[in-house]
């Protein structure tokens, strides 16, 4: 099934043409969720509620842009939502280096799964700040907007989150 | 490591990355579409049928309000017609005379009744009704609107209205009006709250043998207006010659 037949059928609610949608894309996407949740369960309920989302939104596709862009913006919007619907709960930093099981370096660098792995174990809010800019390509001022907060705030939490993590990369090459 | 070289890593890395998607979440996302599609589909048909229903209610509702109009409206029409030609002063002790030969024609079902029948020279006929009302409100409103009607009644016939001071009448809402005039011996009267009738009550008027004109008539109806019965009166005279109006009767024969 071509992907424009898809997005037809998904528009006049064909359940197979959503599972194929689903299909085609929930493995992509659900990379996207991981890095924005802080466990895999959090990851599937983001990627569930997302393509509620999308199926429910097609119709506003009018086929301009990227179909998968338009996809991204959604999941990435989603777990945005969850995270503001999140209860902010204090959480106690522990000085105590955590021991984190990334696998070594293969040659002078890391793989995929371990650095989404050292994401998941950042901050939340240094994590949202860091997805968005670093991966994603958004500005301070669309991040701003996007978390609702300050871009200086914006700003500030980005040099926390890459200080977080060249300080994880850097114990576990030391440690080699 | 720089910041950018901290950047570039995990955008290389994690951009194009994918991992294979939990089945479980696709049965769930497949539980929540069936969940909220039928949901939207007998919605959808409720309102249908909601909107059936009240099609139907209104046409019914239509269809039962125009039979109360015109069952109203049945009720509520007097025609009153002088024919001068016949009018005579009473003799004390004639067998039923008038000062005019006045023509009541009524339509009423009622008076096909064998104990409706002639009195004198009064006689009662079916008529089409003119005017009904629905509600309080809606007699005021009529009222209003045949002020100018009964106005010019009492200038066209000043006779009968001397007979018949129609501004005297004891109760504005039960007054009759004038609410047809197409010659001067022919006044279609209408009186109102006929909607309210639900009491049978019955009347007994003496000696109106010797003073049976217009006058009487209308204040015999207005009489019955007052005992909240609107239906048309049916003039009944006994062997002494007393004229009895029994407006109960009409209703108990239906």
């Amino acid at each position: 099934m071509l992907l424009e037949e898809i997005i037809e059928g998904c528009k006049s609610g064909n359940r197979k043409a959503q599972e194929a949608l689903y299909r085609q894309f929930s493995d992509q996407l659900f990379s996207i969720c991981l890095r924005y949740a802080s466990n895999q369960e959090e990851a599937e309920d983001i990627l569930q509620v997302g393509f509620i989302r999308i199926f429910r939104s097609i119709n506003h596709y009018k086929g301009i842009g990227s179909f998968e862009g338009w996809l991204i913006r959604i999941m990435i919007n989603q777990a945005i939502d969850q995270y503001r619907k999140r209860p902010k709960l204090a959480r106690i930093q522990l000085d105590e280096p955590e021991v984190l099981k990334i696998p070594a370096p293969i040659g002078d660098t890391f793989d995929a799964e371990s650095l989404l792995q050292l994401i998941t174990r950042l901050p939340e809010k240094y994590r949202m700040v860091f997805n968005l800019y670093a991966i994603e390509g958004y500005t301070h001022q669309e991040i701003a907007v996007m978390l609702d907060i300050s871009e200086g705030t914006s700003k500030s939490q980005l040099s926390r989150a890459r200080k977080w993590l060249k300080e994880k990369l850097e114990g576990v090459a030391t440690n080699l | 490591m720089k910041d950018k070289d901290l950047d570039r890593l995990f955008k290389e890395k994690l951009h194009g990355y994918t991992r294979k998607a939990p089945v479980k979440v696709w049965d769930r996302i497949d539980y929540e579409l069936s969940k909220s599609a039928p949901k939207n589909r007998s919605r959808r048909s409720i309102y249908i049928w909601i909107g059936a229903a009240a099609a139907v209610i209104l046409v019914f509702m239509g269809l039962w309000r125009r039979h109360e109009f015109e069952q109203e409206t049945l009720n509520q029409t007097i025609y009153v017609q002088r024919e001068k030609s016949e009018v005579r002063k009473p003799v004390h002790g004639e067998q039923s005379p008038v000062t005019d030969n006045v023509s009541v024609r009524k339509q009423d079902l009622a008076l096909k009744q064998p104990n409706a029948r002639r009195v004198g020279n009064v006689s009662k006929e079916i008529v089409p009704a003119m005017l009904s009302t629905s509600s309080d409100e809606d007699t005021r409103d009529r009222l209003q609107e045949v002020v100018y009607e009964t106005t010019l009644a009492e200038v066209v016939l000043p006779s009968l209205v001397d007979a018949t001071p129609l501004k005297t009448l004891p109760i504005p809402e039960t007054r009759p009006i004038v609410v047809h005039m197409p010659s001067i011996n022919n006044m279609e009267l209408s009186y109102q709250m006929a909607y309210k009738v639900l009491q049978k009550n019955k009347l007994e008027v003496e000696r109106l043998t010797d003073d049976l004109d217009v006058s009487t008539i209308l204040n015999l109806v207005v009489k019955g207006l007052k005992n909240d019965n609107v239906q048309d009166p049916v003039f009944i005279e006994d062997n002494e010659g007393i004229l009895k109006v029994d407006f109960g009767r009409l209703l108990s024969n239906r």
